[in-house]
């Protein structure tokens, strides 16, 4: 580089629309040289819109880009490689079938002379030396993708960002399904790339990661740029409320309910080979939380509550009455529902209409009335109701699919499947995963407003302060078992990580 | 501790099972089946009758190969046959009424399969037709050329048709070596060039494919090419193995073709199998059977049934194996 100017990458005044629908005005934004820039917002805000126009998979409608100074016209994925740009895209980009060295070099495998052969020894040894290089040589590099954990194969699209040796490297949410472990790993290798004189820019939800890690902070809203600014200069509490644009002193809302009679018990749940003896109650109106780390068997448990895995033993009571048969069947005709943590593959049709996936549940009610007909009437009233009851932000719930919602209401979208039909029993599983804040609030609402109808609620989250910010009780699950209680009012957040890690309270 | 243990393992010994049935459940029928008919004909290991067996395996095995590109990229090409059909039409046609010289024909046969191979890869890879509904459309209207161009006429090929399927070199026909070296060159391409890995990637993750710079859209489109050339090229073999053509040329053969290739590893699901010994295992073991009935006397209306079964079993395996895998 003869020329190294401030700043490797600059936006100036980019704006786009889709079809009437402004989403970005006015953006500018400067990625420094040498620098890790932090670029947060809610769902929807722009962040992906703005990287996909950087990539040359959107066109702008206005505006300028420049690169180290020169202006940059992004001309899909290869123009960016060759200008020097790399992305890390949220969903991973990889091949299941091809082993971790291909996956790396899939686009230039390096050749045996002028034979145009892969050259499969060097592709091998060149992965090898890359991974070690980047200090993540635990992964062999013959593996096939298909076999490895999500964890490190989130890893392996970071490294193949690594490879073009790229001056600016864009991350879109790499954390997502890392362990701390392997986050520290990522954090390590964007350090040694920024003293190498690369330029990141890191897009997270976690905002303790990127005031960790970023040196300066962008806040996008509703496609505006609210601010730029070194991280030393904000506190977490301003860049939340830039954010969400309004002050979030609660984050919590209160809901004026009474605990009443229990509603929900577990007795003596057992699965070979997992769970021994499992028993838990829930009270109406009540909010019991489960938390645990990563493999406690939060989601395992249910499952089996819910009958989708069968139990070895145990039963089921709701109103002290045992279901007959623990299937999922059967838990919905007694009044609960199970809402799963992987929303797009379990929850959703996704490229169903809003008002389809709200009355999907409920599909033999519609159609009681004339032999199976559906009610076209009653389901646009139930869609209607719920959209507005649970404030789904769509443009028209008839038309607008499911995959075109952020990931908040997206997850308001699979709630209302499940509240139309009123249950009296929720199992929630990770809720809030993967929506942003102001969403979040709104979901936690609806949680709130579920329970003063008198019915039940047992979350499962990894946000211990969710937890306690929601729940009247805390379970803590540690190896498959049910190892501490917690009531409202002594929540502690170090006894209950102690429990969860399967150390001893001494109180308890 | 212990009773957890054996919990873990008497879990793990169904599934070990299961792997095995699943991955090497059809070679162990096809090993039945050569023992079967062994006992019941000596004659069926005879070097000649093996010579016979891979001979009358070739010339679909050829197609094969190229069904293997348009599998692996998670399409399927029903056209082949019917493909076969057009090319030999027209190659024969050449050849006899116009004296163009055999190897040339051989050529023009392939340049005919390709050309309806890229009319298939274009609407599928860029247009976005679904692959069946696009194949099936060519099915129709290259049969119908075909029949166009012969006037629904018996071709009788040229001598020199003849003598080609007459050639031996030790030995062997040389149909055989057309076999082998499609094989080997569709190994070759398949998993030691960027355009195979690149084939693979886009039959595993598409979107992914393109996001990352592979041109994907391409790389489908050369898929049906192949394949319709390595169609086109068995189309002349098997009118020179015939030495004439009727109405009802190759018929059927599309199935014979997927399910060998099935057989043989390739998935329905895409990105998956490898030509070498996939291609040849495939048809071998389907002619194998076809040609132990005969040996054993069966009528000639199980073959039918016995292929379906084949087929089914087949099928079956490739959903059990691909459920489970993440995308």
């Amino acid at each position: 580089m003869t020329h190294q100017r401030e700043y490797a990458l600059e936006l100036k005044n980019i704006t786009k629309s889709f079809a009437t629908v402004r989403v970005l005005t006015d953006v500018s934004l400067s990625l420094r040289r040498g620098t890790i820039l932090g670029l947060v917002g809610e769902n929807g805000a722009g962040k992906s819109t703005m990287m996909n126009i950087l990539g040359g998979v959107l066109k702008r409608d206005a505006g300028e880009i420049l690169l180290d100074g020169s202006p940059f016209e992004p001309k899909g994925p290869k123009g960016a490689k060759a200008a020097g740009i790399a992305f890390v895209h949220q969903e991973l980009n990889l091949f299941s079938n091809l082993s971790v060295a291909e996956n790396l070099y899939i686009t230039g495998l390096p050749k045996l002379g002028k034979t145009g052969l892969v050259n499969l020894v060097r592709t091998k040894r060149d992965a090898k030396g890359k991974l070690a290089e980047l200090g993540i040589d635990n992964i062999p590099p013959d593996a096939l993708i298909g076999d490895l954990p999500m964890g490190q194969r989130q890893l392996i699209e970071i490294a193949k960002a690594m490879i073009s040796d790229a001056e600016i490297i864009i991350m879109d949410e790499p954390t997502t399904s890392l362990s701390t472990k392997e986050k520290t790993n990522l954090f390590r290798i964007m350090h040694e790339q920024i003293e190498k004189g690369k330029s990141i820019i890191f897009i997270s939800h976690i905002l303790e990661d990127v005031f960790a890690h970023s040196d300066e902070i962008a806040v996008l809203r509703d496609g505006k740029l609210i601010a730029q600014k070194p991280a030393a200069e904000l506190t977490r509490a301003e860049v939340v409320k830039m954010m969400v644009g309004r002050e979030l002193s609660k984050i919590y809302p209160t809901v004026e309910k009474s605990i009443g009679e229990v509603l929900f018990q577990a007795r003596d749940i057992c699965r070979e080979g997992r769970f021994k003896n499992i028993n838990l109650t829930l009270r109406q109106g009540e909010i019991v939380g489960l938390f645990g780390l990563m493999g406690a068997g939060r989601t395992e448990l249910l499952k089996c509550l819910f009958g989708v895995d069968p139990v070895s033993g145990g039963e089921v009571l709701i109103d002290g009455k045992a279901l007959e048969r623990l299937t999922p069947q059967g838990c919905i005709e007694s009044g609960m529902a199970f809402i799963t943590e992987n929303r797009r593959e379990e929850g959703l049709l996704i490229t169903k209409t809003v008002r389809e996936n709200t009355v999907m549940a409920s599909l033999d009610e519609l159609g009681k009335r004339m032999f199976g007909v559906l009610d076209f009437k009653k389901e646009q009233a139930m869609s209607d109701e719920m959209v507005e009851a649970l404030k789904v932000r769509t443009y028209d719930a008839n038309r607008q699919v499911v995959v075109s919602l952020s990931g908040g209401n997206q997850q308001k979208v699979v709630l209302s499947k499940w509240v139309v039909k009123k249950p009296r029993v929720f199992l929630l599983d990770e809720p809030t995963r993967g929506v942003d804040v102001g969403a979040k609030y709104e979901i936690y609402s609806i949680i709130g407003d579920l329970t003063r109808e008198n019915s039940a609620v047992l979350m499962v989250s990894s946000e211990m302060e969710e937890l306690m910010g929601m729940c009247d009780r805390i379970l803590v699950m540690y190896n498959n078992a049910i190892t501490a209680e917690f009531h409202k009012g002594a929540f502690d957040q170090e006894k209950i990580i102690v429990a969860a890690i399967g150390g001893q309270n001494h109180e308890q | 501790m212990n009773n957890e243990m054996s919990v873990r393992e008497s879990a793990a010994l169904p599934k070990t099972l299961k792997k095995l049935v699943v991955n090497y459940g059809l070679y162990f029928v096809f090993l039945f089946i050569v023992v079967y008919f062994t006992v019941k004909n000596p004659a069926f290991l005879a070097l000649g009758n093996i010579i016979t067996i891979v001979q009358m395996a070739s010339t679909l095995g050829i197609v094969v190969v190229g069904m293997f590109f348009v599998l692996i990229t998670g399409g399927i090409d029903i056209s082949v046959a019917s493909n076969m059909y057009f090319s030999a039409v027209v190659s024969s046609t050449l050849l006899n009424n116009h004296g163009v010289p055999i190897a040339l024909c051989f050529l023009i046969s392939m340049a005919c399969g390709t050309l309806v191979g890229a009319v298939n890869g274009l609407f599928i890879s860029k247009y976005k037709i679904v692959p069946f509904i696009t194949t099936l459309a060519t099915m129709s209207i290259a049969r119908g050329l075909g029949l166009f161009f012969s006037n629904q006429k018996l071709i009788v090929l040229d001598q020199s048709g003849f003598e080609v399927s007459n050639t031996r070199i030790f030995g062997v026909p040389l149909v055989v070596y057309i076999f082998f070296a499609a094989v080997l060159a569709g190994h070759i391409i398949l998993s030691l060039t960027q355009f195979g890995r690149q084939l693979y990637a886009c039959g595993n993750n598409l979107a992914g494919a393109n996001k990352i710079g592979i041109n994907g859209t391409r790389t489908v489109f050369i898929a049906y090419a192949v394949c319709g050339a390595m169609a086109g090229l068995a189309g002349m073999v098997n009118a020179c193995n015939l030495s004439s053509i009727n109405q009802n040329f190759a018929t059927g053969d599309e199935f014979v073709v997927i399910s060998s290739a099935v057989v043989g590893g390739a998935s329905l699901f895409g990105g998956k199998g490898r030509v070498l010994p996939g291609a040849i295992i495939g048809i071998v073991m389907i002619q194998v059977i076809l040609n132990g009935l005969t040996l054993s006397q069966a009528s000639p209306f199980v073959y039918q049934v016995i292929r379906g079964i084949i087929i089914f079993i087949a099928v079956m395996m490739d959903s059990i194996k691909y459920s489970g895998e993440i995308r």
